[in-house]
């Protein structure tokens, strides 16, 4: 099911190559995505939450749905729609689908095409802080 | 090339490992390359593009002692090392560090103090990728992590503004153009 366009979701980054300045690596899709980027709704989770049920996370990338729908290049229209399974770490999961291959030769223009686009409409969010270390008990 | 005794250690310059005439077969940074590598098998298309696989040797023990290219191999190098905390992602192959190290130095060549190293990263599947970014402009630089026939092609990828496109099979010498176009204040 498609999602509602006012909602906000985030993408994870959980390398961290993915959160340099430069980098849309975040966007285009990796061996292990399965054809679809998967994100997560603001509306059922947040990142802090989340990121204490990943691996330490280095930062997240939070999307506008209605914009991201307004992505298309050469036939690929972006999609968000709902997409939760047993499996998922935090509640809310969604994923982008229509994404291009970046490993298939007559996909590669759109797909970086579409990746930069991503990353210029995303806002980056930093990791959470950890808290301090709790101070050591006075020596009597 | 042959080795007629085994090679103890392996020969170092600026703490990065680099080939030797005698160490060509065996160097664990590009065991699979030989003297064909970087000629026929690209086709005739590109071989007069692309240097011998000597001159590739010494451009890049040349370039170790680079500050900035230093940095870069070594970026790329650790590349090359499977990620504990993402064991599903490939890790970058030696053929993709070698493609790598054949068409930078070029580009360093040609900018000079305009040079800046890329954003490095794998694409997950063996190959690498090379960002950079300047304004509005950008231009990525995949190789992917082997030859075959049926893996896509090394592509440069530039973007401004509105416009975009890619460039299949780029040579050394299109790197350093699109790089100076990169630089260039001119869009």
């Amino acid at each position: 099911m498609g999602l509602d366009c006012n909602e906000i979701v985030f993408r994870l980054a959980l390398n961290a190559k993915c959160v340099q300045p430069n980098s849309t690596e975040a966007f285009l899709l990796r061996r292990s995505d399965n054809g679809k980027l998967s994100v997560y709704r603001f509306a059922h989770t947040n990142f802090e939450d989340c990121s204490a049920k990943y691996n330490r996370p280095k930062g997240a990338f939070t999307l506008h749905v209605g914009r991201v729908r307004t992505l298309a290049a050469k036939g690929f229209q972006l999609e968000v729609i709902q997409d939760e399974s047993v499996t998922d770490k935090c509640p809310g999961h969604a994923s982008i689908l229509n994404l291009p291959d970046p490993q298939v030769e007559a996909e590669v223009l759109e797909a970086e095409r579409l990746a930069t686009l991503l990353r210029k409409q995303s806002r980056q969010l930093d990791p959470p802080s950890r808290p301090p270390p709790l101070p050591s008990s006075p020596t009597p | 090339m042959t080795i007629a005794e085994p090679i103890l250690d392996q020969p170092t310059l600026c703490g990065i490992p680099v080939l030797t005439s005698t160490s060509v077969d065996s160097s664990p940074m590009f065991p699979s390359l030989s003297s064909q590598t970087f000629g026929a098998q690209h086709g005739n298309q590109s071989i007069h593009n692309e240097p011998t696989f000597l001159s590739h040797v010494v451009l890049t023990a040349l370039f170790t002692c680079d500050a900035p290219f230093n940095k870069l191999i070594q970026e790329l190098l650790k590349l090359t090392l499977t990620d504990a905390e993402h064991p599903e992602d490939l890790p970058a192959t030696q053929h993709a560090v070698a493609m790598a190290l054949y068409l930078m130095p070029l580009s360093r060549l040609a900018l000079g103090s305009k040079w800046t190293a890329p954003h490095v990263a794998s694409d997950s599947y063996g190959g690498l990728r090379l960002s950079w970014i300047r304004g509005d402009k950008e231009l990525r630089a995949v190789i992917p992590g082997n030859n075959k026939a049926e893996t896509r092609k090394r592509y440069l990828y530039w973007d401004v503004g509105e416009k975009f496109g890619s460039i299949q099979n780029f040579t050394p010498s299109s790197l350093a153009a699109w790089l100076v176009w990169l630089k260039d204040d001119v869009r």
